[in-house]
């Protein structure tokens, strides 16, 4: 009946753009993190420009690795594979290269727009809205075309690859759009349009989830696609695969509060987080088992082969993340380990293990492929994977050398009860391990620069193969299943509905998570004293996300005995309701900032950001020169004032209009108090704004408890 | 040949003893942080994080030992071991292991006071920890010689009696996987429909039941603490032993007590301005953002007692923090005094006179310091 045989193509060219992009971008990303880790050992090489600061190359970095050179793996997986296992074309081919154009666009314009400081303040999300409106457009196209495939397939029943191909893009749609939500100021300014406990509920939500569905999901479709292509053995188990794709879908999104571990989230939340990542730990390593059952049978070629090197390694480094954290989130690890570099240990695990070796793997595979020839040379693929090797060892123990040594500097006491060490203490101890890291960074990445050359010689030994032709049947109309079809299999015929389960499943935690801490009162109890930001102070605070400052400085002391002496009482839900976007931070490689507000002069601020080491000696923080010279944009207090209303911050009506008079009236007195300490500057600085920010800093609680007592 | 794996066997035999009574005092170690963690109702100790860290790597050992002892077994028998050397060997381990469990126990014993921030336990499970990760290490070498010798693509591996990896994931032999194939060819790929590993499913049973418990316990049965109140039990607890050393030490010092101390006395003051009261006061007093401190005058008053008092309290609103929780009463004993030492040095650029003129009259001040006393402890309760 239907065994006339149908001609098509597999197009080759689409993945090879991909694949440039991603390592392209990959080195570009994996540059960067070495320059901004060079930078926290010497301050000098933020050379005084804005644009080359930590806290504006950060973000640039995160978000390269993550969107460009992951993001980029993520879809070469998928141009090629998609249509191999379906056997059939892409949907579009004009889809395909809008798909192309319009990521590789909207990374240019990320990293221009955060280099020139236009950020939303929450990691791993930072992009402006026209940015982000972009990105859902561009998702939506990349959507259609998969989906679009999916439909016009010649193979019935979907292979595990594409469920979690189908799973990423579904959760990753809904994440962003959450999280993105966000109320535009001007063409490049906006704010979260959740405060305080509720932004940060949701930030982590989605952060976490970021490192769910884009770094590990689509990573483990590719897993399932070109490992057992390259170890030439079948997958072990189906059974398996149903088990672990299912519960880690639906447990993933549960665990974003472990994030968020002794802070003030509510602890209802905090321990759904802690609950639900323990649980985690058998459905991720359900995909690591997978992984390395297949290779049984075949570990002699494991031996020889540098694509199944990098494969194994990285589905170990990949069991090794998803065991440590849930680890991390348990509360008394959590204690050590958030803030802390352990954290940036864990996530470089996953990303230069996982992630960046299972892309290696598979572009040692797929560039002799699609170039018809050998690879250049195995050997230099095999000193790739050991100086990867050795880079991520150098990159990791370092890290955790340096958290467990300040976890230890920064809860010891003395006989009498004091703090054993100063911040700055903790500071210089970990300034050895800071730069042994970049060491390892550097390392890692000549072993990129290595791969770069070699996939080069291959494509210029090979020819390139445009496209390939296949054959296969058209799908029968009235398809009867066999009666001894296992009952999944139904699922695997019908991609809509395996797309709505997925949305269903991983709705669920997002569902029972968010909404009761923005709707249930209890949850951020409210502080009468707690006052909006005056109109400088907001001026300053935009400055203080401009700059990146959260990139090392936390705004949220746990209520450790530790923290409190250290830095203040430890931060209360309602303290934060007029904060959009919160700034809670995740990293403390300066001090918390929560309770800076007073404790030091006007003028020590002010010498503080223009030279940091002169009022902290030892410090690794850049200096902040042009913040002395521009002007504060007072042109756009009023419409700053007006979204902030808006979304619900208390200002009279019509504050807007005279907020520039309040502005500059604070502006006269923080100019008068510098004057004292034989400070001049012009009132109008942008310095001035931050330095009334901060001083704003945890002050409204502290007043508040001495009027009561 | 035969005498180097003699060598190796006993070797393995001894690691192999090494890690029972590892594991055993690792158990009654953990009584101790645990005993005084739930007195205290505080679930973490970083004694506590050594120990889960050591028994997780226990663990392993457990799993490697097995992965060793098929590979020894597989080993020996393809090479015909004779039967007269598996005779011997429980007698060689049952001797190490007698010896080295006595070993074990010297160990605790060597107390003495922890140079560093570890406790003893602390050092305790650290050495346990390198132990553990040595003979990690030894262990994975001798894997790899044993199977190396005898490589696992030949085949042979499979036709011998499963071994205890496989029978712990429950693996098919190689050669009836086609009986289990479930027939999918996706691009190539077959997939076979091997059962989910026991211990997999066990597991997951596990963290399930973990979960429950875990919500159970922080919020319908209130047995675990929310972490305000372990903070709030941290705290008192500090306080407890802070007393407890205050009366222990003879030379405890306050606003009250504290004299001017001769020089010679507050070489330790000297050092604590210079690292960190120069930064706002100037290298030599002169005064920078701070006041000066070399001059008559005084914004909260001269006397020792004051100036004790305002290093101790600060004074929020001008920007002095208070130093009482980065500097021991003793200490800011000598820094005042050392502060006191400096008036009439005339450094170079001295900022200009801020406060009152004092002379040293002690009889008006005193009031004063109360005042100030109440005034500064007020703003630091918040």
């Amino acid at each position: 009946m239907n065994t006339q045989l149908e001609t098509f193509h597999y197009d080759n060219k689409m993945p090879r753009l991909f694949a440039m992009a991603t390592i392209f971008w990959g080195a570009v990303g994996m540059l960067l993190g070495v320059v901004i880790a060079c930078q926290l050992v010497f301050p000098a090489l933020n050379l005084d420009l804005s644009f080359l600061t930590y806290g504006r190359v950060r973000p640039v970095h995160t978000n390269a690795v993550i969107f460009a050179f992951v993001g980029n793996g993520i879809f070469t997986a998928i141009y090629y594979s998609l249509p191999r296992l379906l056997k059939t074309s892409m949907w579009s081919q004009r889809l395909s290269k809008i798909h192309f154009w319009g990521w590789q666009t909207i990374i240019v314009l990320a990293a221009v727009t955060l280099l020139a400081g236009f950020t939303t303040g929450k990691e791993y999300a930072e992009l402006e809205w026209p940015i982000d409106i972009l990105i859902t457009l561009i998702w939506v196209v990349f959507g259609i075309n998969m989906f679009g495939t999916i439909l016009t397939r010649r193979e019935r029943h979907l292979y595990v690859a594409i469920w979690f191909y189908i799973a990423s893009w579904v959760t990753v749609a809904m994440l962003h759009i959450v999280n993105s939500m966000e109320f535009p100021v001007s063409l490049f300014k906006s704010y979260s349009w959740y405060a305080g406990v509720q932004d940060a509920l949701v930030q982590w939500w989605y952060g976490h989830n970021a490192v769910a569905f884009f770094l590990t999901t689509p990573y483990l479709g590719l897993m399932y696609y070109f490992l057992p292509k390259a170890a030439e053995r079948p997958v072990y188990s189906y059974r398996l695969s149903i088990v672990h794709f299912w519960s880690l879908i639906f447990i993933y999104i549960w665990a974003g509060p472990h994030h968020l571990l002794y802070t003030a989230l509510p602890e209802w939340a905090q321990s759904l987080g802690t609950a639900f990542s323990i649980m985690l730990i058998l459905p991720s390593w359900g995909g690591m088992l997978n992984g390395l059952f297949t290779l049984r049978g075949a570990w002699d070629k494991v031996r020889e082969d540098p694509v199944l090197k990098f494969f194994v390694v990285a589905v170990t480094c990949y069991g090794m993340s998803t065991f440590e954290g849930p680890m991390m989130s348990l509360k008394s690890v959590n204690a050590i380990s958030h803030y802390s570099d352990w954290t940036v240990a864990h996530v470089h695990i996953g990303a230069l293990g996982w992630n960046g070796f299972l892309t290696f793997g598979m572009m040692y595979w797929l560039i002799p492929k699609i170039y018809k020839t050998e690879l250049f040379s195995k050997k230099l693929a095999s000193t790739h994977f050991w100086i990867g090797t050795l880079g991520i060892i150098l990159y990791a123990i370092p890290m955790y050398w340096s958290a467990f040594r300040s976890y230890f500097m920064m809860k010891s006491f003395t006989p009498e009860g004091q703090l054993q060490y100063q911040f700055m203490d903790i500071v210089q101890t970990v300034m050895p391990f800071y730069a042994l890291r970049a060491l390892g960074g550097l390392i890692y990445l000549t072993g990129v620069i290595i791969m770069i050359y070699n996939l080069v010689k291959t494509a210029k030994k090979g020819s390139f193969v445009e496209s390939e032709q296949a054959q296969a049947a058209p799908l029968e109309k009235n398809y009867i299943a066999a009666k001894t079809a296992f009952w999944h299999s139904i699922i695997e015929r019908k991609p809509v509905l395996l797309l709505t389960l997925s949305l269903i499943l991983v709705g669920i935690g997002g569902l029972v998570e968010l909404v009761p801490t923005f709707l249930i009162k209890s949850n951020v109890p409210t502080i009468a004293s707690v006052k909006p930001y005056t109109p400088l102070e907001l001026q300053g605070r935009d400055i203080y996300i401009r700059e990146g400052c959260y990139n090392c400085h936390s705004q949220m002391v746990r209520p450790f005995r530790y923290e409190v002496m250290r830095f203040g009482d430890y931060s209360k839900a309602g303290e934060f309701v007029y904060d959009h976007p919160f700034q809670w931070g995740s990293k403390r490689t300066g001090p918390d900032l929560a309770r800076v507000g007073g404790k030091y002069p006007d003028s020590w601020h002010f010498n503080h950001l223009l030279e940091p080491s002169s009022v902290s000696p030892g410090s690794n923080m850049p200096r902040y020169p042009w913040l002395f010279e521009t002007p504060i944009d007072m042109a756009s207090t009023n419409s700053k004032i007006h979204a902030m209303r808006k979304m619900g911050v208390p200002y009279a009506d019509g504050y807007e209009a005279i907020a520039n008079e309040d502005l500059k009236k604070q502006a006269e007195q923080i100019n008068t108090n510098l004057k004292g300490d034989k400070i001049a500057i012009p009132s109008d600085r942008e310095i001035i704004s931050l330095i009334a920010y901060l001083q704003r800093l945890g002050k409204d609680v502290r007043t508040s408890s001495t009027v009561k007592k | 040949m035969k005498k180097s794996n003699l060598l190796r066997y006993r070797l393995i035999a001894s690691l192999l003893m090494l890690i029972m009574p590892l594991l055993s005092t690792g158990q009654t170690d953990q009584n101790a942080p645990v005993a005084t963690a739930n007195k205290a109702l505080v679930p973490f100790d970083i004694d506590t994080a050594l120990f889960f860290i050591a028994v997780t790597l226990a663990f392993v050992i457990l799993i490697l030992v097995g992965l060793l002892r098929s590979a020894i077994k597989f080993h020996f028998n393809s090479k015909k071991w004779n039967d007269t050397m598996k005779f011997l060997l429980p007698g060689i381990m049952i001797t190490m292991s007698y010896q080295l469990s006595n070993a074990q126990q010297s160990i605790p014993a060597a107390k003495g006071s922890a140079p560093f921030i570890f406790s003893t336990q602390g050092w305790f499970m650290l050495i346990v920890i390198v132990i553990e990760l040595y003979v990690l290490f030894s262990i994975t070498k001798w894997l790899k010689q044993f199977t190396g010798i005898q490589t696992f693509e030949s085949g042979i591996v499979k036709k011998s009696q499963a071994n205890l990896w496989d029978k712990i994931n429950a693996f098919k032999p190689m050669e009836s996987e086609a009986s289990i194939d479930v027939g999918h060819d996706y691009d190539g790929i077959r997939e076979l429909d091997n059962i989910t590993p026991p211990w997999f499913v066990a597991a997951f049973a596990g963290t399930i039941l973990f979960a429950a418990v875990y919500l159970y316990r922080y919020h319908v049965a209130y047995s675990a603490p929310s972490q305000i109140k372990e903070y709030e039990i941290a705290v008192k607890e500090a306080e407890l032993r802070k007393l407890e050393d205050l009366k222990s030490q003879a030379n405890f010092v306050d606003e009250n007590t504290v004299t001017l101390l001769k020089e010679g006395e507050y070489e330790e003051g000297k050092t604590i301005f210079k690292a960190t009261c120069a930064v706002c006061h100037g290298n030599n007093g002169q005064g920078l953002v701070g006041p000066n401190m070399t001059d008559d005058y005084w914004i909260h008053g001269g006397s020792i007692k004051d100036i004790f008092t305002t290093i101790k309290y600060g004074v929020l609103d001008k920007g002095m923090k208070s130093w009482k929780d980065d500097y021991s009463p003793n200490q800011i004993a000598q820094l005042a005094s050392y502060i006191k030492s400096l008036r009439g040095t005339n450094p170079p650029d001295q900022k200009a006179p801020q406060g009152d003129l004092y002379k040293e009259v002690p009889a008006p001040v005193a009031a004063d310091t109360t005042k100030m006393k109440t005034d500064s402890s007020k703003t630091n309760k918040r």
